[in-house]
Protein backbone atom coordinates (compact mmCIF):
# COMPACT_ATOMS: atom_id res chain seq x y z
CA UNK A 1 0.00 0.00 0.00
CA UNK A 2 1.43 3.40 -0.95
CA UNK A 3 2.20 5.85 1.81
CA UNK A 4 -0.56 8.32 0.96
CA UNK A 5 -3.10 5.55 0.47
CA UNK A 6 -2.44 4.38 4.01
CA UNK A 7 -2.74 7.91 5.39
CA UNK A 8 -5.97 8.52 3.47
CA UNK A 9 -7.50 5.32 4.82
CA UNK A 10 -6.52 6.42 8.32
CA UNK A 11 -8.28 9.75 7.74
CA UNK A 12 -11.45 8.03 6.51
CA UNK A 13 -11.45 5.62 9.44
CA UNK A 14 -11.00 8.42 11.97
CA UNK A 15 -13.01 11.06 10.17
CA UNK A 16 -15.76 11.49 12.74
CA UNK A 17 -13.36 12.10 15.59
CA UNK A 18 -11.19 14.42 13.50
CA UNK A 19 -14.19 16.41 12.30
CA UNK A 20 -15.39 16.80 15.88
CA UNK A 21 -12.15 18.57 16.76
CA UNK A 22 -10.84 20.11 13.54
CA UNK A 23 -13.70 20.65 11.05
CA UNK A 24 -12.74 23.22 8.43
CA UNK A 25 -9.03 22.98 9.15
CA UNK A 26 -6.42 21.41 6.90
CA UNK A 27 -4.86 18.29 8.39
CA UNK A 28 -1.41 16.92 7.71
CA UNK A 29 -1.22 13.17 8.31
CA UNK A 30 1.85 10.95 8.30
CA UNK A 31 2.47 7.46 9.65
CA UNK A 32 -1.22 7.15 10.49
CA UNK A 33 -1.05 10.07 12.92
CA UNK A 34 -2.00 13.72 12.86
CA UNK A 35 1.13 15.79 12.30
CA UNK A 36 -0.51 19.21 12.43
CA UNK A 37 -3.50 21.40 11.59
CA UNK A 38 -3.41 24.49 9.36
CA UNK A 39 -5.66 27.20 8.00
CA UNK A 40 -5.11 26.40 4.32
CA UNK A 41 -3.56 23.74 2.11
CA UNK A 42 -0.57 25.69 0.81
CA UNK A 43 0.42 26.73 4.31
CA UNK A 44 0.17 23.07 5.34
CA UNK A 45 2.31 21.91 2.43
CA UNK A 46 5.03 24.56 2.70
CA UNK A 47 5.44 24.36 6.46
CA UNK A 48 5.47 20.56 6.52
CA UNK A 49 7.93 20.41 3.60
CA UNK A 50 10.56 22.05 5.79
CA UNK A 51 10.79 18.84 7.81
CA UNK A 52 9.22 16.12 5.67
CA UNK A 53 9.71 15.16 2.03
CA UNK A 54 6.84 16.11 -0.26
CA UNK A 55 4.89 12.99 -1.19
CA UNK A 56 5.35 11.36 2.22
CA UNK A 57 2.53 13.20 4.01
CA UNK A 58 -1.16 13.63 3.27
CA UNK A 59 -2.80 17.05 3.16
CA UNK A 60 -6.51 16.75 3.78
CA UNK A 61 -9.29 19.27 4.34
CA UNK A 62 -11.18 18.07 7.40
CA UNK A 63 -14.85 17.90 6.44
CA UNK A 64 -17.91 15.84 7.22
CA UNK A 65 -19.13 16.36 3.64
CA UNK A 66 -18.86 12.97 1.90
CA UNK A 67 -18.29 14.73 -1.44
CA UNK A 68 -15.12 16.37 -0.12
CA UNK A 69 -13.15 13.19 -0.73
CA UNK A 70 -14.48 12.22 -4.15
CA UNK A 71 -14.78 13.38 -7.75
CA UNK A 72 -17.38 12.14 -10.24
CA UNK A 73 -16.80 11.71 -13.96
CA UNK A 74 -19.84 10.96 -16.10
CA UNK A 75 -17.82 10.57 -19.25
CA UNK A 76 -14.47 9.84 -20.74
CA UNK A 77 -12.33 8.99 -17.73
CA UNK A 78 -11.00 5.49 -17.29
CA UNK A 79 -10.13 5.32 -13.64
CA UNK B 1 -4.02 50.04 -20.13
CA UNK B 2 -7.71 50.33 -19.15
CA UNK B 3 -9.39 47.22 -17.80
CA UNK B 4 -11.40 45.28 -20.35
CA UNK B 5 -15.07 45.65 -19.28
CA UNK B 6 -15.78 42.25 -20.82
CA UNK B 7 -13.28 40.55 -18.51
CA UNK B 8 -10.95 37.83 -19.74
CA UNK B 9 -12.42 35.89 -22.64
CA UNK B 10 -11.24 33.33 -25.14
CA UNK B 11 -13.06 31.64 -27.99
CA UNK B 12 -11.99 28.41 -29.65
CA UNK B 13 -13.38 27.56 -33.12
CA UNK B 14 -13.85 24.14 -34.74
CA UNK B 15 -15.77 22.72 -37.65
CA UNK B 16 -19.30 21.47 -37.01
CA UNK B 17 -19.26 17.83 -36.03
CA UNK B 18 -16.31 18.24 -33.73
CA UNK B 19 -16.45 15.51 -31.10
CA UNK B 20 -15.18 17.46 -28.09
CA UNK B 21 -14.23 20.96 -26.93
CA UNK B 22 -10.48 21.22 -26.60
CA UNK B 23 -7.65 23.72 -26.55
CA UNK B 24 -4.24 24.29 -25.01
CA UNK B 25 -3.70 25.33 -21.40
CA UNK B 26 -0.55 25.95 -19.37
CA UNK B 27 0.05 23.93 -16.23
CA UNK B 28 2.71 24.19 -13.54
CA UNK B 29 3.30 22.91 -10.06
CA UNK B 30 1.65 25.13 -7.45
CA UNK B 31 4.51 24.34 -5.11
CA UNK B 32 7.37 25.24 -7.51
CA UNK B 33 5.53 27.36 -10.11
CA UNK B 34 8.68 28.95 -11.57
CA UNK B 35 10.26 25.63 -12.39
CA UNK B 36 8.21 23.89 -14.91
CA UNK B 37 5.26 25.43 -16.73
CA UNK B 38 4.27 23.35 -19.77
CA UNK B 39 1.51 23.42 -22.40
CA UNK B 40 -0.98 20.55 -22.51
CA UNK B 41 -4.15 19.69 -24.40
CA UNK B 42 -7.32 20.06 -22.34
CA UNK B 43 -10.86 18.88 -22.96
CA UNK B 44 -13.65 20.91 -21.40
CA UNK B 45 -16.02 18.44 -19.75
CA UNK B 46 -19.23 19.47 -18.00
CA UNK B 47 -19.66 15.83 -16.96
CA UNK B 48 -16.67 16.05 -14.64
CA UNK B 49 -17.01 17.56 -11.19
CA UNK B 50 -13.26 18.14 -10.96
CA UNK B 51 -10.44 19.18 -13.24
CA UNK B 52 -8.06 16.25 -13.56
CA UNK B 53 -4.71 15.46 -15.10
CA UNK B 54 -3.26 12.44 -16.83
CA UNK B 55 -0.17 10.59 -15.65
CA UNK B 56 1.73 12.30 -18.46
CA UNK B 57 1.21 15.73 -16.86
CA UNK B 58 2.39 14.62 -13.43
CA UNK B 59 5.41 12.89 -14.94
CA UNK B 60 6.45 15.76 -17.22
CA UNK B 61 6.08 18.33 -14.44
CA UNK B 62 7.70 16.07 -11.84
CA UNK B 63 4.75 16.53 -9.49
CA UNK B 64 4.69 14.91 -6.07
CA UNK B 65 1.32 13.91 -4.56
CA UNK B 66 -0.18 15.84 -1.67
CA UNK B 67 -3.46 13.98 -1.21
CA UNK B 68 -5.84 11.24 -2.26
CA UNK B 69 -9.32 11.25 -3.76
CA UNK B 70 -11.93 8.71 -4.74
CA UNK B 71 -12.65 8.86 -8.50
CA UNK B 72 -16.11 7.72 -9.53
CA UNK B 73 -16.08 6.96 -13.25
CA UNK B 74 -18.54 5.36 -15.59
CA UNK B 75 -16.89 1.97 -15.28
CA UNK B 76 -15.71 1.82 -11.67
CA UNK B 77 -14.48 3.69 -8.61
CA UNK B 78 -10.83 4.03 -7.75
CA UNK B 79 -8.72 5.93 -5.25
CA UNK B 80 -6.00 8.08 -6.82
CA UNK B 81 -3.33 10.62 -5.92
CA UNK B 82 -4.04 14.34 -6.07
CA UNK B 83 -1.63 17.17 -6.85
CA UNK B 84 -1.56 20.95 -6.46
CA UNK B 85 -1.19 22.80 -9.76
CA UNK B 86 -1.57 26.24 -11.26
CA UNK B 87 -3.58 26.46 -14.46
CA UNK B 88 -3.36 29.25 -17.04
CA UNK B 89 -6.29 29.35 -19.47
CA UNK B 90 -6.08 30.76 -23.02
CA UNK B 91 -7.57 34.04 -21.76
CA UNK B 92 -4.61 34.32 -19.38
CA UNK B 93 -6.80 33.72 -16.37
CA UNK B 94 -4.71 31.99 -13.73
CA UNK B 95 -6.34 29.46 -11.48
CA UNK B 96 -3.92 28.85 -8.68
CA UNK B 97 -3.44 26.07 -6.17
CA UNK B 98 -6.00 23.80 -7.77
CA UNK B 99 -6.24 20.29 -6.35
CA UNK B 100 -6.36 17.84 -9.26
CA UNK B 101 -6.75 14.07 -9.21
CA UNK B 102 -4.60 12.02 -11.54
CA UNK B 103 -6.25 9.55 -13.89
CA UNK B 104 -4.47 6.73 -15.61
CA UNK B 105 -5.96 7.41 -19.00
CA UNK B 106 -7.95 10.10 -20.78
CA UNK B 107 -9.64 9.48 -24.09
CA UNK B 108 -8.82 11.29 -27.33
CA UNK B 109 -5.17 12.04 -26.63
CA UNK B 110 -5.87 14.74 -24.07
CA UNK B 111 -3.79 15.54 -21.01
CA UNK B 112 -6.36 17.29 -18.83
CA UNK B 113 -10.07 17.47 -18.30
CA UNK B 114 -11.32 20.91 -17.35
CA UNK B 115 -14.20 20.10 -15.02
CA UNK B 116 -17.02 21.99 -13.40
CA UNK B 117 -14.87 23.32 -10.55
CA UNK B 118 -13.22 25.56 -13.20
CA UNK B 119 -16.07 25.93 -15.72
CA UNK B 120 -18.40 27.24 -13.01
CA UNK B 121 -16.02 30.13 -12.30
CA UNK B 122 -17.30 32.01 -15.36
CA UNK B 123 -19.54 32.06 -18.42
CA UNK B 124 -19.13 29.02 -20.66
CA UNK B 125 -20.92 29.16 -24.02
CA UNK B 126 -21.05 26.56 -26.79
CA UNK B 127 -22.40 27.61 -30.18
CA UNK B 128 -22.76 25.95 -33.57
CA UNK B 129 -23.66 28.18 -36.51
CA UNK B 130 -23.00 28.12 -40.26
CA UNK B 131 -20.57 25.24 -40.11
CA UNK B 132 -18.52 26.47 -37.18
CA UNK B 133 -18.67 25.19 -33.61
CA UNK B 134 -17.14 27.50 -31.05
CA UNK B 135 -16.87 27.69 -27.33
CA UNK B 136 -16.12 30.76 -25.28
CA UNK B 137 -15.17 31.18 -21.68
CA UNK B 138 -15.35 34.45 -19.79
CA UNK B 139 -13.82 34.69 -16.35
CA UNK B 140 -14.82 36.44 -14.25
CA UNK B 141 -18.37 36.59 -15.51
CA UNK B 142 -19.93 40.03 -15.98
CA UNK B 143 -23.50 39.01 -16.84
CA UNK B 144 -26.00 36.18 -17.04
CA UNK B 145 -26.35 34.62 -20.51
CA UNK B 146 -29.81 33.35 -21.37
CA UNK B 147 -30.73 32.58 -25.00
CA UNK B 148 -34.38 33.27 -24.21
CA UNK B 149 -33.58 36.90 -23.46
CA UNK B 150 -33.16 39.44 -26.28
CA UNK B 151 -29.61 40.56 -27.04
CA UNK B 152 -29.06 44.27 -26.32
Amino acid sequence: MSSLKREFQWYLQNRDALVAQHEGKVLVIKNEALLGTFENEMEAIKKTMSEHELGTFLVQVCSSDPHSTSATFHSRVWV
Amino acid sequence: MPANPMGHIFTTYSHVGVRDLRNKVRVSSAIDPEDNERVFTAIWDTGATHTSISCRVSEELGLRPTGRMEMRGVNRTKEVNTYKVNLVLPNNVRIEELTVPEVSKLGSAADLLIGMNVISLGNFVVSSHQGITSFSFQCPSNRRIDLLLPVN
